[in-house]
């Protein structure tokens, strides 16, 4: 019972569901009272779609071109320190920059525009330090791409991570403290006012990727990701190709950067280790090497387990339940646990490499009911193709003792256990020992 | 034993060695391909046969040795550094630039080939493994193709209705939007060729595209190459085992053994050729 939709009417349910969700983001993040609870949802929801694009990003890299790159972290510390350091307003570089007398730069590109343009003028001051930011990154990465590109596997990995490490120590380099503010933190610059502006802004990424994905350059990602020798027999470049999907990769890591750095409201180098890094490829193998599907899903899942449905569990109290083991630090126990039994329950991750499409999701839910209903059946079958198995080994072992006792009893007796082998000397048992 | 043919050169190696530190694997390699001809390259395991097609394709950059494409020298190598002092051949004294050609360059020079263990792209559709081969005429930038520009959707129209096309022509277009890999082994076979021709050859390089195979699926291949050189115009240089469809189809042989050549000729004159009789079944000693 396969059905399925026309391109327009796809097209047309896709566009829904993201204006209903954007709108249910904007209203909540308005409505919703800061000292609730559920405000927590909307902090999920924006820096969950933070490291979603960021994972998507990655993904191109990872799963969809098989460059194992763990630089990505570094490339989100250049995208936010560039967008912060152009957008601190011109009277808090005192207050910022305090160790290096009020920094070098003395202007903000959105205080600029806003004098020119208005309101207009800010929002445009906000995307061209964003967008600058992920070409700065893009042009790094291209840099760094040249040597490191020509590794393989494992050894891109690591050279990959080396270079994110340098970029941080460069960007808490003293000496650069006059733009960087060394080793101190970055603030007072100017973020967003709703959360629909990270949402936004990594939706439309994200469909750029997915666009690239299925355009005729990322079938031929594919290619060397399925396997390098026979795509450069196929004509395809394997350096220019490889270096498009890095620089490509890296411009979103950096706009994810510069959107985690308007979420946070004060940016400092440190955090965007190689922890930072372990959390997006877990996200990505959560979710599903090579599925951009699956990379939102688990980052939403990721960022809404660690940091609000757990949260309990670090207080003291989780679902009523409340136990001396629950201090902090057990949420990461926990979710250690929870990342184990994903990996080992899902080696391919919640997706694979499958997407969703509306096709797979209206024949999922048709199906439902009838898959529902089917279950306690199914359930039934299973328990007692499992009753039988475990019947079927009781008996074998019952037999087994039988076995046993009948043979001590013959032991007892005095009775030979076994018809002996025959001694004579025509036979040879072995041809080596036998006589 | 120069062979006497008066149709148009269009693949020729001259004096090909290959050398992975002390061993030669492909010594002093001679070898012409005629257009529309179909030539076999056989010999013992190991005898340097495929080393000989990755010189060819640009894996392997050859230790001495030029490869001219339609009268073009694209590769052309004479010993030089570390190598100058372990060769021994005959242009030892000899020295030039090193002109090497990637892969993906030899390719869009209009030689395509296939694989001895067949390198499928696992992940795509049969359609997209045969599209992917027609990337590399794409004019249109990554930014184009990703936001879907006019052009990009033209060009991608008519990759999808020549791939179609093809695939039509070899029996694929029922398979089109099964994945590579649930393929029968036959079919595998077929596929990578159509993936080759994709790429709109003019030479094409077949490692052992009967292996695995039994007579009647080999007698089948056979005739499905000659096909394909007709309907492509194609020359074709291949390498096999199975002697069956090597002498069957093959208008010239050469033979190779422990890297050298040993002979080469018609295949009446190879299955009357002492030494290659000796190489496949042992001299008297």
């Amino acid at each position: 019972m396969e059905k399925t939709l026309s391109n327009k009417t796809k097209l047309v349910l896709s566009i829904a569901a993201i204006a209903l969700f954007l709108v249910l983001v904007y209203v909540g993040d308005n409505t919703i009272p800061a000292n609730s609870s559920w405000k927590m949802l909307i902090t999920v929801i924006e820096k969950g779609s933070i490291f979603a694009l960021v994972a998507a990003s990655m993904n191109l890299l990872n799963g969809f071109t098989g460059l194992f790159s763990l630089g990505q972290a570094g490339f989100m510390l250049i995208g936010a320190y560039t967008y912060a350091i152009f957008t601190i307003p011109g009277k808090s570089h005192e207050a910022v920059y305090q160790y290096f007398n009020g920094g070098l730069i003395q202007w903000s590109i959105v205080e600029i525009l806003e004098g020119k343009l208005g309101i207009f003028g800010h929002y445009i001051g906000m995307f061209i330090p964003m967008i600058g930011a992920g070409l700065l990154v893009a042009v790094v990465a291209a840099l760094i791409g040249i040597p490191v590109l020509r590794l393989k596997s494992d050894y891109l990995a690591i050279a990959t991570l080396g270079f994110a490490e340098i970029l941080r120590a460069f960007f808490q380099w003293n000496s650069l403290g006059p733009i960087t503010n060394g080793s101190n933190v970055l603030r007072k610059y100017t973020t967003y006012g709703n959360a629909i502006f990270p949402v936004l802004v990594s939706g439309i990424c994200i469909a750029i990727i997915i666009l690239l994905i299925n355009s005729t350059y990322g079938r031929a990602f594919r290619a060397i990701r399925d396997d390098e020798i026979a795509a450069e027999a196929m004509g395809i470049n394997l350096f220019k190709h490889k270096e498009m999907s890095f620089v490509i990769s890296s411009f979103f890591a950096g706009i994810s950067g510069a959107l985690l750095a308007m979420f946070q409201t004060t940016i400092n180098a440190m955090p965007f280790n190689t922890v930072m890094t372990y959390e997006i490829l877990l996200i990505v193998v959560i979710g599903g090497i090579g599925s951009i599907t699956g990379s939102i899903l688990g980052a939403f899942l990721f960022i809404s387990t660690s940091e609000w449905l757990l949260r309990g569990l670090d207080a003291g109290q989780w679902l009523g339940i409340s136990s001396s083991l629950m201090r902090p630090g057990f949420r990461k126990v926990v979710f250690a646990i929870i990342i184990m039994l994903i990996v080992l329950f899902y080696a391919q991750g919640i997706m694979g490499s499958r997407e969703f499409s509306w096709d797979g999701f209206i024949n999922w839910w048709k199906n439902l009911p009838a898959n529902l209903k089917a279950w306690p059946a199914k359930r039934k079958a299973k328990s007692a193709a499992k009753k039988e198995a475990r019947a079927r080994k009781a008996a074998a072992k019952a037999k087994a003792k039988e076995a046993k006792a009948e043979g001590e009893a013959k032991r007892a007796s005095g009775e030979a256990l076994f018809t002996p082998l025959p001694t004579s000397d025509e036979v040879m048992v072995f041809g080596k020992e036998g006589k | 034993m120069a062979k006497k043919d008066n149709r148009e050169v269009v693949l020729r190696l001259s004096d090909i060695t290959m050398q992975f530190g002390g061993v030669v694997a492909v010594d002093n390699l001679n070898l012409d391909v005629h257009k529309n001809e179909i030539v076999g390259l056989i010999g013992p395991n190991g005898a340097g046969k495929t080393t000989a097609f990755n010189c060819i394709t640009g894996v392997y950059e050859p230790t001495n040795g030029a490869v001219e494409i339609n009268g073009n020298v694209v590769i052309e190598n004479y010993p030089q550094g570390k190598m100058k002092e372990e060769y021994a051949g005959k242009n030892q004294g000899k020295y030039t630039k090193a002109l090497t050609m990637l892969p993906d360059k030899v390719t869009k020079l209009g030689v395509a080939r296939t694989f001895q263990n067949i390198r499928l792209f696992k992940g795509m559709t049969v359609l997209e493994n045969v599209m992917v081969a027609m990337h590399m005429n794409q004019t249109e930038s990554v930014f184009g193709a990703t936001f879907r520009s006019k052009k990009a959707r033209e060009e991608e129209k008519v990759m999808r209705e020549e791939a179609l096309e093809l695939l039509k022509k070899l029996d694929l277009y029922d398979n089109r939007d099964d994945m590579s890999t649930s393929l029968p082994y036959g079919k595998q076979r077929h596929l990578e060729i159509a993936r080759a021709l994709a790429t709109h050859p003019s030479i094409l390089l077949l490692d052992e595209p009967a292996a695995g195979m039994n007579p009647q699926e080999s007698d089948d291949l056979m005739r499905f190459i000659g096909r394909i050189r007709d309907e492509f115009d194609l020359s074709i240089l291949m390498i096999e085992h199975h002697m069956q469809v090597i002498m069957g189809i093959c208008e010239h042989i050469y033979v190779l053994n422990y890297g050298g050549q040993i002979a080469d000729g018609t295949p009446a004159e190879i299955q009357a050729n002492p030494a290659v009789i000796e190489a496949y079944l042992g001299g008297d000693e």
